[in-house]
């Protein structure tokens, strides 16, 4: 009987699975099978990052790459892209030519290596003076081609505008061919807004927004996506108040990655909202985030369904960045490995909320977590047993008897219940907190079986009772006549037999 | 003819009774400096003489023994058939008189032996890092012995047709507090080890119950030959035998990382190590040792050579000198592992120093032995004077 208890001790400790590992040692060898996939997958020759980079910096989106020359400003023509002979980290554009019509720019890389001779042509479907992203440009198509046949890029960017000449949607298109890629790269998507009025700077005139949404699709050989739509809302009513954001909404997120190892991310639903911020100096501060997700990779899943945290604000760095805390969590959750199913719910409270580096000085009490930690589920192993699982971990640094408390609570395993707790007795001395005494295990089952232990690890003492008879004593082998073993702590029953306790311990 | 047969069928009963059951494992009964007092010095009646010496030895196939101080070895492979660590550390004191001779010493012994797997494992867990692929059958035996030893010797010259041969017999009496036996053997596969644990100890017991007695027979017999040359020969423990008194038997699974199936075939995590522990009396051999020697006059040096069997044999050739006319120095190559041994009785002093190797970093093996034989009639004449 008292074997039984043990047993059932070792097989939830380990979470049991076939081939002898633990989930921990599991999720380790998913984590690098996933590295090892990325690694492989994104290992791409050819040039192809170069060749992107170029033609970004050319169209000075994102901004320009140092002193490399740009589009941006120059009129309409034909312009040769080389290294610039009085600094080889500089790239020059040099006029050579008119363009057939005022809205198309056609610039020719005499860069040797991986863009020697591509050419890269922009039009848009309305004249402007010079380059520049503007919406009044109308629909901007961009292509890029190359001596390799197989090099063939085509984008097109089409603003929509309303009655006031500002957009109110934006889609692109692009479709990219290149020699080192075996599947073609294509992205559609949209970005739509909601005009609230017109902000005028030194700069110009520019639309003001209530919210905007996007949504998309992407296909790759690294990663096919969607995004059915992520919507920005800002608080604002008028434009004489700050823009701040009030919420991000997020539905229908799918990633799935391409490489040899496929991992999963789905996103059915987000919302993120945000309180106002303390002073007009401040940003908006995230109030909460509800959501439901699933991910998956290399057999493990972790799905959470309804799930909500609330933060709390613990100030701000350089009086812009709000710092938020997490609060509380609740929410369903499944979690599902090549060995085990948990499924159930998760409910979280950090009474005293801090700053991660405060952890570290976690000895003093305003740092010391208070707060507890509720899952209550199922555990479904895949050989083995179902059992109920019902944890509580509290942390509680206030009242008379301080402690640190695991609590099972009717933890079902094949034909009887444990039920228990551990504690780490606490003491407060001035500012600072620490451990009183050894840490005390004591669980008992629905047969009438009592375990208790007390100590550190690697000096543990106990037994196990029926009815106040002695069926075991635990610690260590030196200690129970056992000095062969050393120091290792195992657990010896009255009829003779024993087993070393530290699967258990771990 | 037929009391010489007699003699032998004797022999080959007695050496046939230790078939069959556990031995233990004892440290030498003499230093080399008196098996060779035995095999070059004339019989003679001793005057009364204290003896006392300190015998430590270390000898191993798998790594210098300097090694053994480093947290972390080195990647070490092991090419050897026979992978084993010995070592004994001996304290004995003993008087002398007449054709009696009177001792106690205390011992302690370890020995390890195993199999290439074994030892490889070993290696690689003194290295930290275990192979994660591969399969291996590792086995590793251990026998360790902590005793005192009370022995009675009576040594007899005996005329014969070429000069007068010596022979020898001495009764031990060994009280062992402790005795470790056993073994650990199983299947190493892809960083994974499953075996069995099968341990005789008497650590973890009283001492009022484990205190056992043993006895033991040495003896010894030099032999004058034709053209000068003398042959000696030693056997230790011709019959030794220990009943220990109370003892556990530990039987044990070993398994790491693993999981076991129970009878419904649901799958369980296995505990590291999980046995019983029974307790009973176990009645055991003790190791016996084998020693014979050849030597000849050359000049003023003896030639020997010799042979020994401790678990093994092995052979050696070496030269003997005498200092200022009682003194005697020696020098001694041994093979297989090859070891260079070499020390001197100069008056009271005894010293013995064996190395494998010259560099002292090195050496696989190493014994060190000083002591001191005193003459206590001569000592205590002169006071009376």
């Amino acid at each position: 009987m008292a074997k039984d208890m043990v047993q059932a001790l070792r097989d939830l400790s380990h979470s049991i699975i076939t081939t002898g590992q633990t989930n921990e040692e599991s999720l380790t060898a998913a984590a690098r099978e996933q590295a090892a996939a990325i690694t492989e997958g994104t290992r791409i020759g050819g040039g192809l990052g170069t060749r992107i980079a170029t033609v970004f910096n050319i169209l000075s989106v994102g901004g320009p790459n140092g002193n490399w020359d740009t589009l941006n400003g120059k009129a309409p023509g034909r312009y040769d892209f080389a290294v610039d002979p009085m600094d080889s980290n500089n790239r020059l554009l040099t006029f050579t030519g008119a363009a057939t019509d005022n809205k198309t720019w056609v610039v020719t890389s005499k860069v040797s290596g991986t863009t020697l001779n591509d050419v890269l042509t922009i039009s848009t479907t309305n004249p402007i003076p010079t380059f520049k992203i503007a919406p009044q440009a109308g629909t901007y198509t961009v292509s890029a081609t190359g001596p390799d046949t197989k090099l063939n890029w085509s984008a097109t960017l089409a603003f929509t505008l309303n009655s006031n000449n500002n957009p109110v949607k934006a889609d692109l298109n692009l479709t990219g061919n290149d020699p080192s890629l075996s599947t073609p790269i294509h992205l559609v998507g949209s970005i739509s807004g909601t005009i609230l009025g017109t902000q005028t700077s030194a700069n110009g005139n520019w639309p003001a927004y209530h919210d905007l949404t996007m949504s998309g699709n992407l296909t790759s050989q690294f990663l096919n996506g969607s995004i059915g739509s992520l919507k920005v809302q800002w608080v604002s009513s008028n434009l004489a108040d700050p823009l701040n954001i009030q919420s991000i909404t997020l539905s229908n997120l799918t990633a799935t990655t391409q490489f040899s190892k496929q991992a999963t991310l789905n996103i059915p639903s987000a919302v993120v909202t945000f309180d106002p911020p303390v002073t007009a100096h401040h940003s908006p501060v995230l109030k909460s985030i509800s959501f439901s997700s699933s991910q998956t990779a290399s057999g493990h899943t972790l799905t959470f369904t309804n799930a909500t945290m609330s933060t709390v604000y613990a100030g701000s760095e350089i009086f812009v960045l709000p710092i938020i805390l997490p609060k509380t969590i609740t929410g369903s959750m499944t979690y599902t490995s090549p060995s085990t199913t948990l499924t159930g719910s998760l409910n979280a409270n950090w009474v005293n909320p801090v700053l991660l580096n405060n952890l570290s000085d976690y000895k003093k009490t305003i740092n010391f977590p208070n707060g507890s930690i509720h899952l209550s589920g199922t555990l479904t192993p895949q050989y083995g047993q179902k059992s109920a699982l019902d944890v509580t971990l509290t942390s509680n640094t206030e009242g008379s008897q301080p402690a640190i408390t695991l609590a099972l609570a009717n933890l079902a395993y094949g034909t009887f219940t444990l039920n228990g707790t551990l504690t780490q007795p606490l003491s407060t001395e001035g500012t600072t907190i620490s451990a009183s005494g050894p840490p005390t295990a004591t669980i008992q089952s629905s047969n009438g079986l009592q375990l208790l232990m007390s100590g550190t690890v690697n000096n543990l003492g106990g037994g196990i009772t029926h009815n106040n008879v002695k069926l075991a004593d635990i610690g260590r082998a030196d200690k129970l006549g056992m000095p062969d073993l050393g120091g290792v702590t195992i657990i010896k029953y009255n009829d003779g037999t024993f087993e070393t306790a530290i699967s258990i311990l771990q | 003819m037929k009391r010489t047969c007699s003699v032998i069928c004797l022999t080959a009963i007695l050496l046939s009774m230790r078939a069959g059951s556990q031995t233990i494992h004892l440290a030498p009964h003499a230093g080399f400096s008196r098996i060779l007092d035995t095999l070059l010095s004339p019989a003679a009646d001793q005057p009364l003489t204290l003896e006392s010496y300190v015998d430590v030895r270390g000898e191993n196939s798998l790594i210098p023994l300097d090694w053994a101080r480093q947290r972390r070895l080195p990647l070490v492979v092991y090419h050897g058939t026979d992978p084993y660590f010995s070592d004994y550390q001996t304290w004995e004191v003993a008087l002398e008189r007449g054709k009696w001779r009177l001792s106690w010493a205390s011992v302690n012994t370890d020995l390890y032996e195993g199999n290439p797997s074994g030892a490889q494992l070993y290696l690689d867990a003194q290295h930290n890092q275990i192979p994660t692929t591969g399969a291996s059958h590792p086995l590793v035996t251990m026998n360790r012995t902590s005793y005192q030893r009370i022995s009675v010797g009576y040594e007899t010259p005996l005329s014969m047709r070429l000069g007068v041969a010596r022979i020898g017999l001495a009764g031990n009496l060994l009280l062992f507090d402790r005795v470790q036996y056993g073994n650990i053997s199983g299947d190493m596969v892809n960083g994974q080890f499953t075996g069995h644990l099968s341990l005789l100890t008497t650590r973890g017991l009283p001492n009022s119950q484990t205190y056992s007695p043993g006895a033991s027979i040495d003896t010894w017999i030099t032999v004058p030959l034709v053209k000068r040359w003398n042959l000696g020969i030693r056997i230790e423990n011709l019959l030794g035998i220990v009943q220990i008194r109370k003892m556990q038997d530990i039987e044990a699974d070993v398994a790491t990382n693993t999981v076991i199936p129970d009878e419904n075939g649901f799958l369980h995590g296995a505990p590291l190590i999980n046995g019983k522990v029974t307790h009973r009396s176990v009645q055991a051999n003790l190791s016996r040792r084998w020693w014979a020697g050849l030597t000849r006059p050359l000049g003023a040096y003896n030639i020997l050579i010799t042979a020994q069997n401790d678990r093994y044999w092995r052979g050696g050739t070496g030269i003997s000198g005498i200092i200022k006319r009682s003194g005697r120095w020696w020098t001694l190559f041994q093979t297989d592992p090859f070891e260079w041994q070499s020390g001197m009785n100069l008056g009271a002093l005894r010293t013995q120093l064996s190395l494998s190797e010259p560099n002292l970093g090195h050496t696989r093996q190493a014994e060190l032995l000083v002591g001191i034989k005193v003459n206590i009639e001569h000592a205590r004449g002169q006071i009376t004077k």
